[in-house]
């Protein structure tokens, strides 16, 4: 009976406390969402490829042999029990003619005839080929940026014989549009053909596309699981001898890319639990409070009927439970597809990607979720208790307001003086209510510094392009040639330098791209230097200058002495200045310095064309792509372009930044005005009998949110600013680091939207102070 | 005498869903300057709606309302506002100070805003807190805020003050005082005031009594002979 009608009590109470627990779920719907979403975007990203790569059974590891591979090498191996399944195949780079032009392509020759065991190829559109038809049936890769397009039914002519395009696939080691290099010319490859190994009369092998097993079900994106294919390399290596050439998936272009940008994605999410955590928290909490001290008599009531504090305690922890639970089932809901979808989606326009997998990622949403619902219900704990400790005479009182008093500004009488009648009320009830006072602080100086993090990692990426493609290089083509091969008819009318650029060995395990020009006041032209301290600096006769990343990630400093490795010849160098430089690992030496101890074989041109004209440019790259001593040209354009692929694929990162925190921002203003128009309920009512008008009380009432916000978006800017530090600096990857710099313009837009939102929040609470009948002030406090 | 307040035909409905309740109905009275008002009747009686027309915060049905010549009812919102600010001194039951100010401050929240007021020192010295004026609400007795309520009330120099049961929280004694002071006020500034209340006593000191009853006039009676506050056997 009691139990019954106690029951009902608790549910009856629920309709009329709803709005405030709404604002509960709400806000731990948010956090959760976001926090979910986020959290598990990486992991999603990197378990969609990886489903990839096993759907497709791709390869660990390729090995290519010096010489032909023969029936006992592949069986040999095939015994070994750390490998899986071993698939021989035939590939060679080629120049062939397609649409009339000369391109780099890459032709492997496979056993359509049974089915491929490794690195299946995922048909795209039309059919794989037949081995027995009349002429040679072939399946081109999908086409991307350095990929050309060739339509199903295209026909040319390979070694004689003709070769018919009857379907486009993709290889599982190429779903990024990344530049794939001839290992032996060194030339950029243009397409790559895949037909039956029929084509050639004797079957030789050159290759071996090889899995491994995966004993302990490593993630194939693991720091284990790259040590443990690097120990089976080692095991390999010692058996057979150097004929072989070993080629993992960290040395894979498409792995690599995708690998580090899912690394931009997972640092810069993780930015975001600590804030949503207190946020959610501290937004609880002021909401939890709320209802116990609106429903103080009804806590007195029961007390005095003999109710037990925690009977009472259980029905708030109950509230506090359910809400939390709903908002964080609706935030699961919320977060596990979208944000995920939204970020990866975001980056198919630099991948050819599989349909985002959502994996299970349950224990990490499980800690999440356990986290916030036991934070929201120990939150209500602490709010009730402090209420049931009060006597139960008290507690059928309403709470009087809390008492003035001075507050510290006051002893400085010069000040406090000169200051309104009206802020010297404001600046009393700021310090009054402490606990919105933190509230406050700590949500618009959180939501602030996010949306400068954001602008400013937008800022960092863009600014570290611009400075390289447009202020440092100024440069409009690098051409990679034959060594020594380096008069290059078509670039006769252009200016032009001559550069060596060989990779040298670091301190046994890191290479270097050492670059020598040819002229050190000439190179001036074609590099604009700059030191990290971003004052211009020229080559000269003793210069020896290291990029910025290499030198951080080796702590080399201007004045150290390096040594340098190339081909077993040991030479140290003076560094004289650190560069300014964000993409790419170099080490530009002076040459009188260089060819003391090696000799100079220039292969690189940098060229100045000038030219803006597409037609001029496409015309000149036809005829370069022509010239048989030119490897590989690469201009600026293009880089600029794939560049700015990558850019946009942030972007999506910061666009959900971005709106969580204003979603945030708004939530928490929303709030604190709310428990402060509802709390000051008389007083604004007593205002209004005072011949206040409607804009003078909602000044009197929001002057103050307003001054707290003000100093709270100064702290979040500063705050901002540092977390956006701490961001850039740890996304420093293989060759790639970006600027830490906000623009000016960013603060001003965070400013902007940060006093958008109060604004936006002044609005809806002006309607709510309009609503309060000033016959409330007749009421008494008893 | 100059008429001050003047009610003619007054009704006063409230729309409560598709029911028209009748708070006030055929209310006519006039108050002339100067005069101690008290208007007196038993909870539900309709005198707190009076005092919410009289006092700018709620329109009338029908009606006329002339304070010092000028029809309010004929207000909108925003004249009515200008109303309270400049003409009207209300002195709450609960005092109703802000409790983030000083008594001398709680003075100032209402002159701030008039055109006319007086100074807020020597109104509170009137009203006997001299020593008081940087003390919070928190730190004064019941009397002591309410003093502060009518030097509120009446630093504004307003044409009437209004007073809804100001002795309602008080115990008797001081609630004798606060009577005092406001009858002081009244004789001595030649002050409109206004009281409304459920306790008869009261209407000793006023110089006229309206007793309401069912939303309606009762009687309006003269006092010939108003007793000073502190004569009173409460």
């Amino acid at each position: 009976m009691v139990v019954k009608s106690y029951l009902k009590y608790i549910f009856k109470d629920i309709k009329t406390l709803a709005s405030k627990l709404i604002a509960i779920i709400m806000i731990v719907m948010l956090g959760i969402g976001f926090l979910v979403g986020l959290l598990t975007t990486a992991p999603n990203m990197r378990f969609s490829v990886e489903r990839y790569y096993i759907d497709n059974n791709a390869a660990d590891l390729v090995i290519q042999s010096a010489t032909p591979l023969t029936e006992s090498d592949i069986d040999n191996l095939k015994q070994r029990s750390e490998i899986k399944d071993v698939m021989p195949y035939f590939m060679i780079d080629e120049v062939i003619k397609i649409h009339d032009v000369n391109r780099m392509a890459r032709i492997m020759l496979l056993n359509f005839n049974e089915n491929i065991v490794v690195n299946q190829l995922k048909l795209i559109k039309g059919r794989l080929p037949n081995p027995n038809s009349e002429h040679v049936e072939v399946v081109v890769e999908q086409s991307q940026v350095y990929l050309v397009d060739i339509e199903i039914g295209y026909q040319t002519t390979v070694m004689n014989q003709v070769f018919e395009v009857v379907g486009i696939v993709q290889h599982p080691w190429y779903f990024a549009y990344v530049q794939e290099v001839s290992p032996l010319t060194q030339r950029p490859i243009e397409t790559m053909i895949y037909t039956d190994e029929s084509f050639l009369a004797d079957k030789t092998y050159t290759h071996l596309a090889v899995t491994i097993n995966n004993p302990h079900n490593y993630n194939l994106f693991s720091q284990e699981y790259k040590d443990y294919m690097e120990n089976v390399v080692d095991n390999l290596e010692q058996t057979y001898n150097s004929n072989f050439y070993y080629t993992t998936r960290n040395q894979n272009q498409s792995y690599v890319k995708f690998q580090n940008d899912v690394k931009i994605v997972e640092i810069i999410a993780l930015i975001f639990p600590a804030f949503f955590f207190l946020i959610t928290i501290l937004v609880s909490m002021s909401s939890m409070t709320k209802i116990v001290s609106d429903q103080r008599i009804q806590i007195g009531t029961l007390r005095s009927l003999g109710y037990s504090k925690i009977k009472i305690m259980n029905k708030y922890i109950f509230y506090a439970l359910m809400a939390s639970l709903i908002g964080v089932l609706l935030g699961i809901g919320l977060g596990i597809y979208f944000i995920p979808a939204v970020i990866y989606n975001a980056y198919l326009n630099s991948y050819n990607l599989p349909e985002l997998t959502i994996a299970g990622n349950f224990l990490m949403i499980s800690i999440i979720s356990i986290v916030m619902i036991v934070a929201v219900v120990l939150v209500t704990m602490i709010s009730i208790g402090t209420t049931l400790n009060e006597k139960p005479a008290n507690l059928m009182r309403l709470k009087p307001p809390k008492k003035g008093k001075k507050i510290f500004l006051e002893r400085l009488t010069f000040i406090w003086k000169h200051l309104k009648f009206r802020y010297k009320s404001t600046f009393r009830n700021i310090f009054r209510n402490k606990r919105n006072l933190v509230l406050t602080l700590i949500g618009v100086a959180g939501s602030t510094a996010l949306l400068l993090a954001g602008f400013g990692i937008k800022n960092s990426v863009d600014y570290s392009g611009d400075y390289q493609y447009k202020e440092m290089q100024l440069y409009d083509i690098e051409v990679t040639v034959i060594p020594n091969q380096i008069n290059i008819v078509s670039l006769n009318d252009y200016e032009k330098i001559y550069l060596m650029d060989y990779t040298f060995k670091y301190k046994n395990d890191d290479y270097i791209n050492v670059v020598s020009p040819e002229n050190n006041l000439l190179i001036n032209d074609f590099l604009n230097f700059k030191n990290t301290k971003r004052h211009e600096i020229l080559m000269a006769n003793d210069s020896v200058l290291v990029t910025q990343q290499f030198a951080i990630k080796h702590h080399i400093k201007s004045g150290d002495t390096i040594e340098l490795d190339f081909q077993g010849i040991k030479t140290t160098f003076k560094v004289t200045e650190i560069l300014d430089y964000y993409f790419g690992n170099h080490i530009y030496i002076s040459k009188n310095l260089l060819e003391i101890s090696y000799p100079i074989n220039y292969n690189k041109i940098y060229v100045k064309t000038d030219l803006k004209d597409t037609l001029a440019i496409e015309n000149l790259r036809h005829e370069l792509n022509l010239d048989d001593n030119v490897l590989q040209t690469s201009f600026d354009s293009d880089i600029k372009a794939v560049f700015e692929k990558t850019s946009e694929s942030i972007n999506s990162i910061i666009i959900v930044l971005v709106v969580s925190a204003s979603l945030l921002a708004i939530i928490i203003n929303y709030n604190i005005t709310l428990i402060n128009i509802s709390t000051r309920q008389k007083e604004i009512a007593t205002l209004k009998v005072l011949g206040y008008s409607e804009r003078e009380v909602s000044g009197y009432v929001f002057r103050e949110t307003l001054i707290i916000s003000s100093v709270a978006i100064l702290l979040g800017l500063g705050l901002g600013k540092l977390l956006h530090w701490f961001i850039i600096s740890r996304i420093f990857l293989d060759g790639v680091m970006f600027v830490n710099i906000i623009d000016w313009l960013s603060y001003l837009i965070t400013i902007i939207l940060s006093y958008a939102f109060l604004g936006f929040v002044y609005f809806i609470s002006i309607t709510k102070m309009r609503k309060i009948d000033m016959v409330e002030a007749l009421k008494s406090y008893e | 005498m100059k008429p001050m307040v003047e009610f003619k035909d007054v009704m006063k409905t409230y729309q409560i869903g598709t029911q028209e309740i009748v708070a006030n109905n055929n209310i006519n009275f006039t108050i002339y300057e100067g005069e101690f008002c008290v208007i007196v009747g038993p909870s539900g009686a309709g005198k707190t709606t009076i005092l919410n027309i009289l006092g700018g915060m709620d329109k009338v049905t029908e009606g006329k309302i002339i304070i010092d010549g000028k029809d309010i009812s004929q207000y909108n919102l925003k004249d009515l506002t200008l109303y309270r600010r400049h003409d009207v001194g209300f002195v709450f039951q609960f005092y109703n100070l802000m409790p983030q100010l000083t008594a001398l401050e709680n003075v100032e929240i209402a002159t701030e805003i008039t055109k006319h007021p007086l100074d807020p020192k020597t109104v509170l010295e009137q009203v006997g807190l001299t020593e008081r004026i940087d003390n919070f609400p928190s730190q004064l007795s019941g009397g002591e805020q309410q003093r502060v309520s009518i030097a509120r009330a009446l630093a504004k120099n307003p044409k009437i003050l209004l007073c809804d049961e100001p002795t309602g929280a008080l115990d008797v004694e001081t609630g004798t005082t606060i009577l005092d002071l406001l009858y002081t006020t009244c004789k001595t500034h030649n002050k409109t005031i206004v009281l409304v209340t459920h306790n008869p006593i009261i209407t000793e000191i006023a110089d006229r009594v309206i007793t309401v009853k069912n939303g309606q006039i009762q009687s309006i009676d003269l006092n010939s002979n108003p007793l000073n506050p502190k004569e009173v056997q409460w």
